[in-house]
């Protein structure tokens, strides 16, 4: 290839990048996100601040983004066929910022209680998790896109302040954007790179013409709005730029070749979340020449990437067998794979028509999205089933597990009615908090409407909730039908005084517990596992009616903990499943760690399939595994067979790692040695060596083992 | 119809084809050192102890007799006694996995040292149009051989040792049954997939090999030859057994790639550990 030698600089870059981030900022448990340090040197203060240190409200927000755009530091790299990297977050330069819990300068202390009690993972003052839609950016460009928020200011009454705000922190937005790729382009220039110095500089004020460009494009709106607020949705790839590269390529500016390198870079930029494959709006697979060229460009990377292939029935063969192939053969646990025919089916069901239903994407770490058309806060609103368990454990008479149920069932519905209030919270105040400035740009509604995506800007508020802890629960449920009332070899007062202990005395009890059926190796539990999902699923949905709001809500039931297992169960002490306090809970909808002796593949893929709430969000399977010595074509026909199969009983996403199971171990002694080595730690994949130590763990914990 | 059933393992990846449900059988005619499954050995379940799973709680009295009564899996039994049925329906569920080539695969032990049961369960298999195979030793009466064959799509045989002097001091008995059976095999129509586990000092030499060479070339179905090097997967169980385990090694690479060698020469399709050599 001729650009192999660019690749290999790039690629050695890239790690010696990763390595920095490492040394300068110790583990890094998050996505990689493909940023760059800034230089040690470089300083700021923002200009507008509150007396906490924090800042808020929608000119605030304007201004200080401008400021930081302004002064960030600008990226050019010879072998690079695009510029720019992200350094900076300016949501998280707010004092008192946490992963779990953000700023939010409106009072909801009388939900805190409440939300402390269930461990509630509230979403209060989260950002971003929606999709934007590159395509209006790529029409516009930057140029357009100011013009048409100038044109909508215009029209709008000063009277109404919201949206004259909201217009004028919009234009501060693109003039900051604006202001680094000028400046870009200026270095690029200076550096003698003059295609990228013509390329960028264009860019300042029109749309992209060629594939490039709009590869270029799509990188400055993702640096722009990872510096905004990370915000990581990507879009439909192969369909955004398939009309670039089919026009260059007819009109004989670039070949293949040509194409996979500026997709590459594109890769490299930013690992942003890209689905190929799967329906249009009628059914008809989008699948197209470019689609295999993302794919190639991926595998080149060596690196991190979520690109997500969409499988239905339409779905070339080639294209699934090129994804299974890259997965088993690079083993950087990607593509992902999504599948079409639940998530269609469930998203239906909310009332909405198939052709929107096929328009709602993979993207995040198990997000859903309309890109441009809904607001739908992926991946924030969690409930902890333990926690929720360990209440009524803890409140219960003990007298059957099916009063036991039913306590847990009353304790769920309160947590539910809290998240939904906190929900309510946030869309009332969260366009003042944090507007989404970047995304707005790129959606239908805000800047027609004058109103912030979070505040009736976008045309569908369709919000994710999602419980976390599953199989947790449901082996705590399982265990004592079966110790306690089936087998008697235990009474509940036993299992109460060895979990208020935390086992100290009763290794016995604690080893009886955990060796019980489990959620995936039995009938029992898996009925104790689609009860819960069954009842959380309907009180989700019923809880929306609580939620005022200008536009219609939905909210839509989901299986998932991030990678929050070990935060989420440092809450929770010792329960009736033998897990003894702090320990981490389960993953997602995935049965417990060592549900069964052989790790048993097709059980974990069936019994998550069984557990899907169905109302077209997802409840991933999570998939760790270790092929042993076998022949790559056959690890292929298996992993085509269980993802196959999975999709056919109703699975909605597959987030799968090939891994060797012996040099993650020798990894995990040693992270250092092994700088190059990729893992999925749920949705997201990272360097394995800049994971903290617990996450290593987690990871090695959930490889599933075959002796050969 | 019941029989003796050591474990069922789902979604396995290496007996056979595409993603199979392993259900292993009790019973073998051959006693090699080596073995991984030596507790199969015995027609009958036999007990097994952990003592590091041992808790102390003393239900069972420090008895192998009383195994049932261990709940932390110390002391076990082999095997259980399970109806077809009951067999039928774990495979069933697996059934949606067995897309691109999987199946049922019946190990052991010795599959075929429980006829009227495999046969029943290749029945049941064939019934509901699921794929089935078998890994046996061939150390098997010939018309049980032939009653099963039919309801088979592949035949995993192994191939310790050509000699026969040989393969008796080494596994208890001699070849000549299994040597007939490959006989029988060679105009089979099913696909045969045939494996030597390696063994340093036991069947590693070049004249064993030529004499397994000697074997292999006339089947017609032959899929591939696989080499797989000796690893030390049975010993916990033979001390869970009570036995003394042998000492075994795998030979060296450079041993195995002669071998292999030897294999291609003969324009056999090979497989070492798994992957197409």
């Amino acid at each position: 290839m001729r650009y192999s030698e660019q690749i290999r600089r790039l690629r050695e870059k890239k790690l010696q990048q990763t390595e920095e981030k490492r040394r300068r900022l110790g583990a890094m448990d998050e996505d990689d996100y493909g940023w760059v340090l800034p230089p040690e040197s470089f300083k700021l203060t923002l200009p507008c601040r509150d007396a906490n240190g924090s800042f808020h409200g929608v000119r605030v927000w304007g201004t200080d983004f401008r400021y930081l755009m302004e002064r960030h530091p600008v990226y050019v790299d010879p072998d690079d066929a695009l510029t720019g990297r992200w350094m900076f977050m300016l949501s998280r330069m707010r004092a008192n910022y946490r992963l779990s819990l953000s700023p939010f300068g409106f009072d909801y202390s009388f939900l805190r209680p409440a939300q402390l009690l269930y461990d509630i993972t509230p979403g209060i003052g989260k950002d971003g998790h929606f999709a934007p839609d590159y395509a209006i950016g790529l029409k516009l460009g930057w140029g357009g896109l100011l013009s048409k928020v100038r044109a909508r200011r215009a029209e709008t009454p000063l009277s109404n302040q919201e949206s004259q705000d909201l217009y004028l922190a919009e234009e501060d937005a693109i003039l900051g954007v604006r202001d680094l790729i000028r400046r870009t382009a200026q270095e690029a220039e200076k550096q003698g790179l003059a295609e990228l110095a013509r390329i960028n500089a264009r860019l300042v004020e029109q749309p992209p013409q060629t594939l490039r460009e709009a590869c270029q494009w799509i990188a400055w709106f993702n640096i722009a709005s990872r510096v905004y607020n990370r915000d990581g949705a990507g879009g439909q790839l192969d369909v955004l730029l398939r009309p670039y590269y089919e026009r260059d390529k007819a009109a004989g500016l670039i070949d293949d070749e040509d194409a996979v390198f500026y997709l590459f870079c594109l890769l490299l930029n930013d690992t942003h979340y890209y689905q190929i494959g799967g329906p249009d709006e009628s059914g008809d697979d989008q699948t197209s020449a470019i689609s295999y060229l993302i794919l190639q460009a991926a595998r080149l990377l060596k690196s991190t990437c979520n690109v997500t292939i969409r499988v239905h029935d339409g779905l070339p063969e080639q294209l699934f067998d090129e994804g299974v192939r890259c997965l088993v053969e690079e083993r950087l646990s990607f593509p992902r794979f999504s599948g079409d025919a639940a998530l269609c089916s469930g998203f239906v069901k909310n009332g909405y028509p198939v052709e929107l239903a096929r328009r709602r994407i993979a993207l995040g770490c198990n997000w859903m999205s309309l890109p441009g058309l809904e607001y739908c806060m992926n991946d924030l609103v969690k409930v902890n089933f333990a926690k929720v368990f360990e209440v009524a454990w803890k409140a219960a008479r003990r007298e059957s597990t099916e009063a036991l149920y039913r306590l847990f069932a009353d304790h769920l519905q309160k947590a539910v009615r809290v998240t939904g209030q906190g929900i309510a919270l946030h869309l009332a105040h969260q366009w003042e908090n944090e507007p989404e400035l970047l995304l707005n740009l790129l959606s239908v509604g805000p800047v027609e409407s004058g109103l912030d995506a979070s505040h009736g800007g976008a045309r569908y508020y369709n919000l994710a909730v999602d419980g976390a802890a599953l199989a947790t629960v449901a082996d705590a449920f399982t265990a004592l039908e079966q110790r306690v009332e089936r087998e008697k070899l235990l009474t509940f007062d036993d299992v109460f005084r060895a979990t208020e202990t935390d086992f100290k005395d009763a290794p016995q009890v604690q080893r009886l517990l955990a060796r019980s059926e489990k959620y995936g190796n039995s009938e029992r539990g898996d009925a104790w596992a689609q009860r819960i999902v069954k009842d959380f699923s309907a009180m989700v949905r019923a809880e929306a009616r609580n939620i005022p709001f200008v536009k219609p809500i939905v909210l839509i039931p989901g299986l998932f903990s991030w990678a929050d297992t070990v935060r989420l169960g440092k809450s929770v002490g010792a329960l009736p499943n033998g897990r003894r306090a702090g320990e981490p809970i389960s993953q997602g909808a995935n049965p417990s760690v060592g549900f069964r002796r052989d790790g048993a593949v097709t059980a974990m893929a069936a019994a998550v399939a069984s557990v899907q709430p169905g109302y077209g969000n997802t409840a991933p399977l999570q998939l760790e595994v270790d092929f042993g010595n076998l022949d790559d074509a056959q690890a292929a026909t298996c992993l085509k067979a269980l993802v196959r199969s999975h999709f056919a009983l109703g699975g909605t996403l597959m987030n799968i790692n090939v891994v060797d199971e012996q040099k993650i171990l020798a990894a995990s002694k040693n992270p250092e040695a092994y700088p190059d080595l990729i893992v999925r730690v749920t949705g997201f994949t990272a360097y394995f060596a800049n994971l903290s130590p617990d996450f290593r763990k987690l990871v090695v914990e959930r490889i599933v083992r075959q002796v050969s | 119809m019941k029989g003796w059933v050591t474990d069922i393992v789902r979604g396995s990846f290496h007996d056979g084809p595409g993603l199979r449900t392993v259900v292993f059988l009790q019973g073998c005619s051959l006693r090699c050192s080596w073995c991984h499954n030596p507790e199969t050995w015995s027609a009958y379940p036999v007990p097994l102890f952990y003592p590091d799973r041992c808790l102390g709680c003393g239900a069972c009295g420090g008895l192998a007799e009383h195994a049932d009564r261990c709940r932390f899996g110390a002391r076990s039994l082999s095997a259980n006694e399970r109806t077809a049925d009951e067999v039928m329906a774990v495979i069933r569920k697996d059934r949606p996995f067995y897309s691109m080539g999987g199946g049922v695969t019946f190990s052991g032990g010795e599959p075929c040292c429980q006829p009227d049961f495999l046969l029943a369960l290749l029945k049941l298999c064939r019934a509901e149009g699921i794929s089935a195979a078998i890994e046996t030793s061939l150390n098997v009466p010939a018309d049980v051989l032939e009653t099963v064959l039919p309801f088979l799509t592949v035949l995993m045989a192994d191939l310790k040792l050509a000699d026969s002097e040989r393969h008796r001091r080494a596994t208890g008995v001699s070849n000549d049954l299994i040597l007939k059976n490959f006989t029988v095999l060679q105009t089979a129509p099913l696909s045969i997939i045939v494996r030597t586990p390696l063994v340093a000092g036991v069947n590693d030499d070049d004249a064993n090999m030529e004499q397994t060479i000697g074997v292999l070339k006339p089947l017609k179905t032959l899929a591939y030859y696989e080499l797989l090097r000796y690893q030390p997967l049975g010993q916990e169980k033979f001390r869970a057994l009570g036995w003394t385990c042998p000492t075994f090694h795998a030979p060296s690479d450079e041993r195995v790639r002669h071998l292999c060698r030897k294999v291609r020469d003969a324009d056999i399709p090979l497989v070492v550990d798994g992957k197409k050599a």
